[in-house]
């Protein structure tokens, strides 16, 4: 008897949980997102599809700006090889003979 | 195809109209079930708001396949979003005080309920987020063990599990209170 009496209780506190899920279902049935919502949301994707651009833009301008300063870097490194070399051949301030 | 699976094709194609339509279809459902796992208004409209981005996002990847039910595929979209939110919030649940219960009153006629409810969405707050999502999924919505297990990725045994943990901590929670 104790132990269906305890059952009792709790299945009935079983149902009074699943009652008060049920309360806050009722309680929410009419709610609704604030008005403006799809605007909303289209303002939000319109701004993401802008920082991704801008995120592609960055990314593309910062690789055409690596690329160009290796351009010049190799340029650089050339012309001043190019400037030894042509101070070994004359000897110039090496102190060799021509 | 229903309405809502050609929007989504559309949408998947780059219609920013078409997903604007399915925003329409859907948003309001869809925050219900946001409000019920979150338990106030802000946070439900910004996990709206983030539900469809990643939506849109995974739309246009081509994350959907034509012949996928349209709204449990936004629904687990929007149960991950929710509860994300509520790992952010974990460990910081609000209090009662804090719980904005506007939403639960429109006419004056509810106050008790509002109060009931209001306990409960504070009782639901302990609670972990797993937990919450899988309660309101199976009782509030109405879905089956397997239809949760596949919104939250997990499987049936696992649903069945927080379930049983889910009620047995609110059992607790009302038992201590002499609910």
């Amino acid at each position: 008897m104790a132990r269906d009496g305890f059952d009792k209780n709790h299945e009935d506190r079983e149902d009074s949980i699943v009652a008060r899920l049920l309360e806050l279902k009722a309680a929410s049935a009419q709610a609704r997102p604030l008005p403006g919502v799809v605007r909303r949301i289209a303002a939000r994707l319109e701004e993401r599809s802008m920082r991704s651009h801008l995120a592609v833009a960055l990314t593309a301008a910062a690789l055409a700006a690596s690329v160009s300063l290796a351009f010049w870097w190799d340029a650089a490194s050339r012309l001043t090889m190019a400037s030894v070399v042509t101070s070994v051949d004359d000897g110039d301030g090496l102190g060799l003979e021509p | 195809m229903s309405e809502l699976g050609e929007l989504f094709v559309r949408s998947a194609r780059g219609d920013r109209h078409a997903f604007d339509r399915v925003v329409e279809y859907t948003a309001a459902p869809l925050y219900r079930v946001a409000l019920r796992m979150l338990g106030n208004p802000a946070d439900a409209d910004e996990s709206l708001q983030e539900t469809f981005v990643r939506a849109h996002q995974a739309l246009v990847v081509g994350q959907w396949r034509e012949g996928t039910k349209t709204y449990p595929w936004l629904l687990a979209i929007a149960t991950r979003v929710c509860v994300d939110a509520l790992r952010r919030r974990n460990g910081r649940p609000v209090p009662y005080g804090d719980i904005d219960a506007s939403w639960l009153v429109s006419d004056g006629q509810h106050a008790e309920r509002a109060q009931r409810v209001k306990e409960l969405l504070s009782y639901m707050d302990d609670l972990p987020p797993d937990q919450r999502a899988a309660l309101v999924l199976r009782y509030i919505e109405g879905l089956s063990n397997a239809e949760v297990a596949e919104a939250l990725s997990i499987s049936e045994g696992a649903v069945e599990q927080r379930l049983i943990r889910a009620r047995a901590n609110l059992r607790r929670r009302f038992g201590d209170d002499g609910a």
